[in-house]
């Protein structure tokens, strides 16, 4: 696979020549339980990556000796060590320390006592809901996870009843032990294992209500912290795996595009390095250190053909989205919007392609050896990467074990498992376990981007000015469409059928009758206003660029459509941007509380603010949570500043509430980053932004002063991680509506407002 | 910026021992380091980047690549007691000198003990993906070692180079006040 004539373009038939099958079903069943229990007492959180040296291997919970495991999530040791398999990623939303309170709350252990790990994708964890995003994790686990700990729980109070002949509800659990307080006596949970043991697990384990939370519900302190500010914490970059070598990767220079020839013998020559590999998704340049792949992956020179998007460019596609009148499927709707006659205001607005850029930029460590196919990546979703690999490799899925250690930030890009794939393909080329790392350039440049939209909103006020009817209209890529590209639905899969997958995907989701694709219109659909008549539409387009999940989705688009809109309404009649949709939420509690929250914080038409300054106002409903902000910003010399956000989350309840805060500050923080400045765009196929200084990051001057509160209304949880993202651009929008006269309908804003005012100069304004 | 390194942040520094087209055995040369401490020795090439020594031959992987081309902060270390970012330092120009990485912070406390500012970051709950967190500390460490309590002003300043993407920056400001027995708005407390 290394000569250089390789043709990439026939790559199904090139992967299976590499790619030799696995031989199915000879894995020993060891392997697979081989878990990732500390060997030793004392490490609080097992980050557990360098242990996978077959000798540092841990036994698998189940092998622990005598240990007490009612459930795969649970397991305590006869020395009175309690341990918790977080199921999920930690990726920075602090889904860890949430899960691991609502384990200690209810199994009466001290938050520092229990030892929490990350278990490993293999057989006996096949089962988990492992996928991280969406904004769901607490809110799915919540009562699975605290049923786990309970259950636990349960029979230890139950063994330790047996034992001293006394009824189970007469003795209590606290700090790792039964109590019995009325004969004065107590066991430790590790006494009571092997009893514990021979009791049955409960079918329905009794759970605390909220008001006997006595962790759950506080600011704790985050579990991840100690190990992530020594430098401690192992990300998947920092996986070290015996006999590993690192890799860089050459993506192709513009969509699609594949190796025509390659000279690799300049490359070969330099120190250190093992293979040069053409995959079907570039060139891996294999070395013994990732320095000396860096300096050798230069040497190496290819020639690649146009691709499979030649003359594709942002600037096109925002031509032909304006000029495109296809109607679409209709999402929701009510009333008759054709019925009712008034003041009519119509707009178009349009939002960029945006890459997720987490800071670890992805990598993954694979080692396809004999007949198992062991990757270390940090992850969103390990039984995606397992299928992926799978296919790749014609094993079965279990075959492929997924270690998942932390993620240095994701945003939805680590749902897609190319770095793995590609890790994968490189390791089986040169027989030896393969790190690869993308550089910033190959993150930034690596597809599954935010879509490109363009959207069309119309509002009728009646002659009261209100608002009698809104129609909404999203053209936008569909994600699942999308779904096929780099590695899901792979080159081992026949062309024809590949083909054929990928062609009824984009149908199935662009018909509207088997799988209705909520995404294009999320943020535009079940509006908390009182608007009777309503229409919501979209109609998905398909070119060659690839999308994703970008932190909250569809309504980082749509909820700046609809309330950077609404502020254009409200003016239009005449009204406070604030009042005005107060009025219209009088019927939705939760939309109005965060609304009204933030008004009261920012004192809303109570203050005057500073010469200069704009303030906006928007709200939205996400992820099953209500959020609103208040932005004020100005503009210094051009330059657009944003001076503070009032920010106000019902998440129902919060497990931990300081956390939550934190996931709104972070939300506003990233959101602005996008709603300033970020684009990524294309041209003749190839994207032209590369590293920060091409796609700017906000920091730590820029950020504003952020006030947040938590309403709680004792309703359902709902998500944290993103609401907070989508309100943050239509805010600022309208703050600098009312800061400098402009309408900024396209984002990222400071672009937008350049070229409002470079239009306004030459109109002599 | 970025100058003097392709886009792998690569150090293309034209260092004396290697010639274009490739790296003869001469150009490996042992490059004898302090780093936390200790006396270390590594076979490599002056120019190779210092971040890429630390993580790879030393395996102190605490120190994180972010983008290469010093636009992000993520592998900021101490040399000589200045944070510099390891990525566009050749490990050449830092031979003899005293690094200190993220793993060396602690030093000068008491066993386990973390620094004031580590602990400052714990308690205000700042990490949350944590990646750049390594970084921001070596900022954060070399700002209050030159200027013990720092102003907002100066937080900005010095703190700006580091990116973080989760948007922690409120509580890292947080956090340094806190860690400089500073109110939040950087006055005496
Ligand atoms: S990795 Fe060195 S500054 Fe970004
Ligand atoms: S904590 Fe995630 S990048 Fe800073």
């Amino acid at each position: 696979m290394s000569e250089a004539t390789q043709d990439p373009a026939s790559s199904p038939e090139a992967s299976k020549a590499i790619v030799p099958l696995l031989r199915r079903g000879r894995v020993a069943r060891r392997r697979f339980l081989l878990g990732m229990l500390a060997g030793t007492a004392g490490l609080t959180i097992y980050g557990g990556v360098r242990a996978s040296a077959d000798e540092a291997r841990v036994p698998d919970p189940n092998d622990v000796e005598g240990a007490f495991r009612p459930n795969i999530y649970i397991t305590v040791t006869p020395d009175d060590r309690v341990l918790y398999g977080f199921p999920k990623a930690e990726m920075g939303q602090g889904t860890m320390t949430g899960f691991a309170m609502l384990v200690a709350e209810e199994l009466e252990v001290g938050l520092d006592e229990l030892e929490v790990f990350f278990p490993i994708a293999s057989k006996e964890y096949d089962a988990l809901e492992t996928a991280t995003g969406g904004s769901t994790s607490i809110v799915t686990g919540f009562v699975p996870v605290r049923q786990a700990a309970a259950a636990a729980r349960m029979m230890l109070i139950a063994a330790a009843a047996e034992r001293w002949g006394v009824a189970p509800d007469s003795l209590h659990a606290k700090a790792g032990r039964v109590l019995d307080d009325a004969n004065d006596r107590s066991a430790s949970y590790g006494e009571l294992v092997e009893a514990a043991k021979q009791q049955r697990v409960p079918e329905a384990p009794v759970i605390k209500s909220k008001q006997d939370f006595k962790l759950v519900g506080t600011p704790a302190r985050r579990i991840d912290s100690a190990p992530k500010v020594t430098g401690e914490a192992q990300f998947g970059i920092d996986v070290v795996v015996p006999n590993m070598t690192r890799a860089v990767m050459i993506h192709p220079p513009r969509i699609g595009a594949a190796v025509v020839s390659l000279d690799d013998s300049k490359a070969r020559e330099m120190p250190g390095v093992v293979d040069v590999v053409i995959t079907p998704r570039g060139v891996g340049v294999v070395a013994e250190k990732y320095w000396q792949a860096m300096r050798a992956a230069p040497a190496v020179e290819i020639e690649w053909d146009e691709g499979t998007g030649p003359s594709f460019g942002t600037e096109n596609l925002r031509a032909e989205l304006a000029a495109r009148t296809d109607e679409g499927h209709v999402a929701e709707d009510e009333g008759d919007v054709d019925a009712v006659s008034g003041t009519v205001l119509e707009a178009e607005y349009e939002t960029p392609y945006l890459s997720h850029s987490p800071m670890e930029p992805m990598n993954a460590v694979a080692d396809v050896r004999g007949d198992v196919c062991e990757i270390w990546t940090g992850n969103q979703g390990p039984s995606a990467i397992q299928e992926a690999a799978a296919n790749q490799l014609g094993c079965d899925r279990i075959q492929v074990i997924v270690h998942t250690p932390y993620l240095g930030g994701a945003f939805g890009r680590r749902s897609h498992p190319e770095a793995a794939i590609e890790a994968v393909w490189l390791s089986e080329a040169v027989g030896r376990p393969v790190q690869v790392i993308w550089s910033r350039e190959n993150d930034t440049r690596g597809h599954r981007y935010r879509p490109q939209s363009h959207n069309r909103i119309k509002g009728t006020l009646d002659a009261s000015g209100e608002l009698a009817a809104l129609e909404f209209h999203a053209q936008s890529q569909s994600i699942f469409a999308s779904l096929d590209a780099g590695g899901l639905f792979p080159p081992v899969i026949p062309p024809r059928l590949r083909k054929w997958l990928a062609g009824n995907l984009s149908r199935l989701f662009d018909s509207n009758t088997l799988l209705a694709d909520t995404i294009p219109t999320e943020g535009a659909t079940h509006l908390g206003y009182a608007i009777p008549n309503r229409r919501v539409s979209y109609a998905n387009f398909h070119t060659p660029v690839v999308v994703s999940w970008w932190r909250s989705v569809g309504y980082s688009i749509n909820t700046y459509v609809v309330e950077a809109f609404m502020d254009e309404l409200a003016h239009a009649a005449e009204q406070d941007p604030y009042e005005f949709r107060r009025a219209m939420l009088q019927d939705s509690p939760r939309w109005l509380g965060v609304l009204e929250a933030v008004a009261e914080m920012s004192e809303w038409g109570e203050r005057e603010l500073p010469e200069g300054v704009g303030r906006g106002i928007a709200v939205c409903f996400a992820f099953g949570s209500y959020c609103a902000h208040v932005i004020d910003a100005h503009v210094d010399e051009g330059t657009i500043v944003v001076d503070q956000v009032y920010s106000a989350l019902d998440c129902g309840y919060a497990v931990n509430p300081d956390l939550v805060v934190s996931q709104v500050e972070g939300s506003v923080i990233f959101a602005l980053t996008a709603a300033l400045w970020g684009e990524i765009t294309m041209k003749d196929g190839a994207v032209e932004q590369g590293n920060f200084d091409t796609y700017r990051m906000m920091r730590m001057h820029e950020a504003p002063k952020i006030e947040v509160r938590l309403l709680s209304s004792e309703e359902d949880i709902g998500g944290v991680g993103e609401p907070a993202v989508a309100p943050v651009a239509p805010a600022l929008a309208n703050a600098l509506f009312m800061a400098t006269g402009h309408r900024l309908r396209r984002l990222p804003l400071q672009p937008e407002l350049d070229r409002a005012r470079a239009r306004a100069d030459q109109g002599g304004k | 910026m970025g100058k003097g390194f392709d886009a792998f942040g690569l150090c293309t520094l034209p260092a004396k021992s290697v010639p274009s087209g490739g790296l003869p055995s001469k150009g490996v040369l042992e490059v004898k380091l302090k780093v936390n401490g200790e006396e270390r020795s590594v076979d490599v090439p002056e120019d190779v980047p210092l971040l890429w020594v630390l993580r790879e031959e030393l395996e102190l992987t605490g120190t994180k690549f972010g983008c290469g081309q010093a636009l992000c902060g993520a592998c900021t270390v101490h040399v000589d007691g200045k944070a510099r970012r390891s990525c566009v330092t050749a490990v050449g120009d830092v031979a003899g000198k005293a690094i200190t990485t993220i793993e060396g912070l602690t030093q000068g406390e008491a066993d386990g003990k973390l620094t004031v500012l580590q602990q400052a970051w714990v308690e205000g709950n700042v990490p949350q993906c944590g990646y750049c967190q390594p970084g921001q500390l070596m900022m954060a460490a070399a700002l209050i070692r030159r200027c013990p309590k720092p102003t907002d002003a100066q937080i900005d300043a010095t703190m700006s180079g580091s990116i973080c993407r989760c948007g922690t920056y409120p509580r890292i400001r947080s956090a340094i006040h806190a860690a400089t027995g500073q109110s939040e708005d950087g006055g005496a407390k």
